[in-house]
C-alpha cells in the first residue's frame, strides 16, 4: 500500500513538473483580424503572460491580401520568432489565438501545412467567421450601400420637414449625416470590409472559405463566439467610437427620443389647429402641414427602431418566421377625393364597421434577430465538428471589445473568465 | 393615445432585407400639452405600458441600457427621464413661438365664452364658432384676397356637396419653404375634418383620416395615417398608422 502511495505521489509531482515544463515552454501566437494589429490582443496577452508565463508571439499582419496570404505571414513569424524546429516554430504544444479574420488563418495555416511542420498544436478562434462573413455578402451585392442610402433618407425627413438646414445636429456629436453615416457607411465597416481580395475571401461560400472548411483537421480546437446584448449594432459602433459599449447608445436613445418628441409635438399641433380653422381657415392648412411633419419625424423614430433588424438582416442573423398579433383598426367614413384621378369618381359608400375600433388578429411573417457579436452570427462564429465542450460563449460581448472586456464598466472581464476556464482545462489547453 | 403600426403587404415574396423594416409594433403615450400666452409650448409625453402591445420575440440578449419613459418639451429644451425619474439628458431644439396660434384662440375668445372653446376644441367641432359652414365656406370663396398671404397660394375649394366640402391648400401658406400641397375634407354635418392628403408634384405622399367618438362628448378618437415608405429594395409599400385617443382633456385659461 505505502509502495502503492509512493507511486501515485511521484506521478503527481511527474505529472505537475511535466506541465511547469510545458508552461515555462508554451509558444502562444495571438493573431489579430482583419481590422486590428499588434496591439489587439495586448490586452489578454499581458494578463496570460504575467499569470500563466507564456512564450507569446504578437505582431502585425497586413490582411489586405487575403486570408491565405496573411497566413503565410503567420508561419513565417512563428519561423522568425521560434526557429524552424521541431522544439521552436513547429513544437506541438504551440497554441494559436486568433481574432476573426485571425481565426481564419491560423485554420488555413493548419490546411496548409503537413505533420512535422504544423505551427501549432491546436488553436482557439475568437468571434471569428469560420463559415464565411456574411456582411462581405452584402456588402458585395449592395445591400449595404442601399441600406445606407435608405437610412439616410429617413433621418433626414424630419429634419427637412421642421425646414431645418441640413446635416442637422440632433444631439451634440451626432447630426443626422453622422447617425445615417456611423450605420453602414462608416470607417468601422470599411475597416472590417477590407481590400476587395479579402472581402471576396470572407464571403460566405468563397473558395477560400470552403477550401478551409473542407479540410478535416485532427488538431485541438475551440472556438469561442461573442453575443452581444441588444442594440448589437449600436454597441459594436460605440465600442469603436469611444472604447465602450453603452456611450453611443444612450446618444442614439436620445436621438430617439428626440425624434419621438417633434412627432408628438408637430402631432399635437395638428389636433389643436384642426378646430382653429373653423375661425381661421389658414389654422387648416397648420393642420396639414403638422400631420406631414409628424409623420415625417416619425419615419426616422421608426428607423431608428429598425435599424437592428436591418442590420441583422445585413450580417444575416436573421430568421423569417410568423407571427400573430392584435391590431386595433379603425375604418374611416369618408375618403378626401384624390387630386390625381376624377373626383366624382372617388366616392365610396362608407363600410358598414366605419369610425369603429375593431380588434383584429393577424399572423405574418416577421423578421426575428438571432443571437451575433453585432458583426457575425452565432452559426459562423461556432466551430463545428468539435466536442460542444470546446464551444465556448462570452456573454455580453461584441466582435470588437471581446479582445478587451474591461471596457463595458461591469467589472467583469468576461473573455479573461473563458480563456482562464479554457486554460484551467486538464486536456491539451492547460497551462498551468 | 395608443397606435399601432402595421404594413398592407399584397406581396408573398419579401425579401428578408425588406421585412426587416415592416415589423408591426405598438405603443401608448400619455400626452400633455400646454400653450402659453407668450406662444411657448410645453408638452409632456409619457410611455405606457399595456397589455395588447406588439412584442416581437428577437432572440437576443436584451437591452439593459436605461429607457426614456418621460419626455419633456419646454422653451426651447427638451429633458428624457428614464425609469424613477431619473434624469437621462437634456438638449436644447428649436421649438418655433406658437403666439399665432395665441392669438387665433384669444380672437376666438373675445366672442366666445373659455367654456365654449374649451369645448370646440375637444370634439373638434365648429358649430359654436360658425353657424353656417356653408355661409363660411361661400365668404371663403368670395373673399379670397383675405385668404392669400403676400408670399402664398390661395386656399380653394375644389368640390363642395351636400356633406363635404374639399378644400386645396398649398403648404407654402404655412411655411414658404413647403412646397407640398394639401387636400382637406370638411363634413359638413358635422363641422369637423374628416381627412387630409398630402401631395407632391401631384403624387400621394399619405393620406391621414379622422375619426371622432359617437357619444355624447364626440371629441377626438381616431387618427389613421397611410403613408409611402420606401424599402430597401426601392419598391414602396403603404405603412398604416393607427392611433387611438383615449380621454382627450383641453383645459383654457384665457
Amino acid at each position: 500500500m505505502k509502495k502503492i502511495i509512493q507511486k501515485i505521489s511521484l506521478l503527481l509531482i511527474f505529472t505537475f513538473s511535466a506541465l511547469n515544463a510545458n508552461a515555462q515552454d508554451r509558444n502562444v501566437a495571438w493573431v489579430h483580424g482583419l481590422d486590428g494589429d499588434a496591439s489587439s490582443w495586448q490586452h489578454y496577452e499581458r494578463i496570460f503572460n504575467d499569470e500563466r508565463k507564456l512564450n507569446n508571439l504578437r505582431t502585425t499582419y497586413n490582411t489586405d491580401n487575403g486570408i491565405t496570404n496573411a497566413a503565410n505571414q503567420v508561419i513565417n513569424s512563428m519561423n522568425m520568432r521560434y526557429g524552424n524546429s521541431a522544439s521552436g516554430a513547429n513544437n506541438p504544444q504551440n497554441l494559436g489565438i486568433g481574432h476573426s479574420m485571425g481565426g481564419l488563418m491560423l485554420r488555413d495555416a493548419d490546411r496548409s501545412t503537413g505533420s512535422g511542420t504544423k505551427k501549432f498544436g491546436g488553436y482557439i478562434t475568437v468571434t471569428s467567421p469560420n463559415y464565411g462573413a456574411p456582411i462581405s455578402n452584402s456588402l458585395i451585392d449592395g445591400s449595404v450601400e442601399r441600406a445606407a442610402q435608405n437610412a439616410c433618407n429617413k433621418i433626414a425627413d424630419g429634419p427637412l420637414s421642421q425646414v431645418f438646414s441640413l446635416p442637422w445636429g440632433i444631439v451634440s456629436n451626432l447630426a443626422t449625416n453622422v447617425l445615417c453615416d456611423q450605420f453602414i457607411d462608416n470607417d468601422l465597416v470599411q475597416g472590417l470590409q477590407g481590400t476587395p481580395v479579402t472581402n471576396n475571401d470572407l464571403k460566405v461560400g468563397s473558395p477560400t472559405i470552403d477550401a478551409i472548411n473542407d479540410y478535416d483537421s485532427n488538431l485541438p480546437r475551440i472556438s469561442i463566439w461573442g453575443e452581444e446584448n441588444s442594440p448589437v449594432h449600436w454597441r459594436m459602433i460605440s465600442s469603436n467610437l469611444y472604447g465602450n459599449d453603452t456611450k453611443f447608445v444612450n446618444m442614439v436613445n436620445t436621438a430617439r427620443g428626440l425624434y419621438n418628441g417633434f412627432y408628438v409635438y408637430n402631432t399635437s399641433l395638428a389636433v389643436v389647429t384642426g378646430v382653429a380653422g373653423f375661425w381661421n381657415p389658414f389654422a387648416w392648412g397648420f393642420t396639414a402641414t403638422y400631420i406631414y411633419r409628424a409623420t415625417q419625424w416619425k419615419k426616422g423614430r421608426n428607423w431608428i427602431d429598425d435599424s437592428e433588424n436591418i442590420w441583422s438582416s445585413l450580417i444575416k442573423t436573421t430568421r423569417t418566421e410568423p407571427q400573430t398579433y392584435w391590431v386595433n383598426t379603425w375604418i374611416p367614413c369618408a375618403y378626401p377625393p384624390r387630386i390625381e384621378v376624377e373626383l366624382r369618381s372617388v366616392k365610396r359608400t362608407p363600410d358598414i364597421d366605419c369610425g369603429e375600433w375593431k380588434w383584429v388578429q393577424r399572423t405574418r411573417n416577421i423578421s426575428v434577430n438571432y443571437p451575433s457579436d453585432g458583426l457575425l452570427p452565432q452559426y459562423t462564429q461556432e466551430l463545428q465538428g468539435i466536442p460542444a465542450g470546446n464551444r465556448y460563449k462570452v456573454s455580453g460581448a461584441n466582435h470588437l471589445e471581446v479582445r478587451n472586456m474591461t471596457t463595458d464598466g461591469n467589472g467583469v472581464d468576461e473573455t479573461a473568465v473563458e480563456f482562464r476556464r479554457i486554460f484551467n482545462r486538464t486536456d491539451w489547453f492547460n497551462t498551468n | 393615445m395608443t397606435t399601432t403600426r402595421d404594413y398592407e403587404i399584397n406581396s408573398t415574396t419579401i425579401s428578408s432585407l425588406d421585412l426587416s423594416v415592416l415589423n408591426p409594433s405598438s405603443e401608448k403615450q400619455e400626452i400633455k400639452m400646454e400653450l402659453f400666452e407668450s406662444g411657448q409650448l410645453d408638452i409632456t409625453i409619457e410611455e405606457l405600458d399595456f397589455s395588447q402591445k406588439i412584442r416581437n420575440p428577437h432572440k437576443i440578449l436584451l437591452d439593459d441600457s436605461p429607457k426614456i419613459v418621460k419626455t419633456v418639451i419646454s422653451g426651447n429644451t427638451i429633458k428624457f427621464y428614464g425609469a424613477n425619474g431619473t434624469l437621462l439628458g437634456t438638449e436644447n431644439i428649436p421649438i418655433p413661438n406658437h403666439s399665432d396660434l395665441v392669438k387665433i384662440i384669444k380672437d376666438i375668445g373675445k366672442d366666445f365664452s373659455s367654456e365654449d372653446i374649451n369645448d370646440v376644441i375637444t370634439t373638434m367641432q365648429g358649430h359654436h364658432l360658425i353657424d353656417n359652414l356653408e355661409e363660411f365656406i361661400k365668404d371663403l370663396e368670395q373673399d379670397n384676397n383675405h385668404l392669400q398671404r403676400s408670399s402664398g397660394s390661395p386656399i380653394t375649394i375644389i368640390e363642395q356637396g351636400d356633406n363635404f366640402v374639399t378644400l386645396r391648400m398649398p403648404l407654402n401658406n404655412i411655411e414658404p419653404a413647403m412646397s407640398q400641397e394639401s387636400v382637406l375634407l370638411i363634413d359638413k354635418t358635422l363641422n369637423k375634418i374628416v381627412g387630409t392628403r398630402i401631395y407632391s408634384n401631384n403624387q400621394l405622399l399619405q393620406s391621414t383620416f379622422f375619426g371622432y367618438n359617437k357619444g355624447e362628448v364626440q371629441s377626438l378618437n381616431a387618427i389613421k395615417t397611410i403613408q409611402k415608405i420606401q424599402l430597401l429594395s426601392g419598391n414602396e409599400i403603404d405603412m398604416i398608422s393607427y392611433s387611438k385617443i383615449d380621454d382627450m382633456e383641453f383645459n383654457l385659461n384665457l
